[in-house]
C-alpha cells in the first residue's frame, strides 16, 4: 500500500520533500534536482486521484467515440457488455504510479524589487565603506 | 518485432477473440485509439515527473475505453459466448484488447506508420 502525502514542503529540506507527520514512520525522500528551470513538486493522494478519474472519463469518451465511428460505417455494435468497476480501476491505476507522484512546475524566481536591492551586497558594502572613509575625514577636517 | 505487452494469458485472449483483427478493421477507429495512447502516456507522464509510464497504466486506461465501446463487445460477443458469460472475464477480454492495441502502437511508432 501506498503511503498518504500532504503534498506541502518539509522547512528542512525545501521541494521534494513530503512532511512527515508525527507517529507513522515514513520513508525519506532526498529534495529532486530542479530541472531546465523546472522542479518536480510532489502532489496529493487526492489530487492524483482526480487527475486519473479525469484520464478514465476521457478514456470512456474515446471508446463512446470508437463505438460511434463503427455505426457509421454500419458495423454491428452490442451495448450490453459489463463496465469494469470504476473504483477498483482507480485503485489499480494509483497501484501502477510510483511511489511518490509528482508534477512538474516551472521553478519560482524571486520577485525583482528593482534598483538598489538588485546590486550585489559587495558593491553595496564597497559603497558605504567608502563613503563612511569620506565622512570620516570630512569630520576631521582633511577635506 | 515490437516491444511486448501481452501476457501469456492476454496472448491467447488476444488469439482467440481476433483482436488485432478487430483493430485493424477501419482506420478511423484505430487512429482514435493510437491518438488516445499518446494522450494517455502524455498525461501519466506529467504524474511521473516527465518520465514514460509503466505500460500497465496505458493498458489500464485503454480497457477502460474498450469497456465503453461497444463495438469491441459487439466483435467478441460473436466468438466465445460461453467464456464471456463470466462477468469477471469480461475484465480480462478488455485489459488484453488494451494490451493489443498498446503493443499494435508502439509498434507503429517505432515503424513510423503513426502518426
Amino acid at each position: 500500500m501506498k503511503p498518504d502525502q500532504t503534498g506541502k514542503r518539509s522547512k528542512a529540506s525545501g521541494a521534494g520533500t513530503p512532511r512527515r507527520s508525527s507517529g507513522l514512520a515514513r520513508p525519506q525522500t532526498r529534495p529532486l534536482p530542479p530541472r531546465s528551470g523546472r522542479v518536480l513538486v510532489p502532489i496529493s493522494r487526492d489530487d492524483v486521484d482526480a487527475r486519473l478519474i479525469k484520464l478514465l472519463e476521457e478514456a470512456d469518451e474515446v471508446g463512446r467515440q470508437g463505438a460511434k465511428a463503427a455505426r457509421e460505417v454500419g458495423m454491428h455494435t452490442d451495448g450490453s457488455a459489463p463496465r469494469p468497476d470504476r473504483a477498483r480501476l482507480l485503485a489499480e491505476l494509483w497501484e501502477t504510479l510510483p511511489p511518490y507522484p509528482v508534477v512538474r512546475r516551472p521553478a519560482r524566481r524571486p520577485r525583482s524589487r528593482g534598483g538598489l536591492y538588485n546590486m550585489p551586497s559587495r558593491i553595496i558594502g564597497i559603497l558605504v565603506g567608502v563613503g563612511a572613509v569620506l565622512a570620516l575625514l570630512r569630520l576631521a577636517g582633511l577635506l | 518485432m515490437g516491444r511486448r505487452i501481452c501476457s501469456r494469458a492476454e496472448e491467447e485472449i488476444r488469439d482467440l477473440f481476433r483482436l488485432p483483427g478487430w483493430l485493424r478493421r477501419f482506420d478511423k477507429r484505430r487512429d482514435l485509439y493510437f491518438d488516445w495512447c499518446r494522450r494517455a502516456t502524455i498525461e501519466l507522464g506529467m504524474l511521473n515527473g516527465g518520465t514514460q509510464p509503466r505500460d500497465e497504466s496505458l493498458v489500464l486506461l485503454l480497457a477502460a475505453a474498450l469497456s465503453e465501446d461497444e463495438s469491441f463487445a459487439g466483435h467478441v460477443r460473436r466468438r466465445r459466448a460461453s467464456f464471456l458469460a463470466d462477468d469477471d472475464n469480461w475484465s480480462q477480454v478488455y485489459r488484453a484488447g488494451g494490451a493489443t492495441i498498446l503493443e499494435a502502437y508502439l509498434d507503429a511508432v517505432d515503424t513510423g506508420s503513426w502518426p
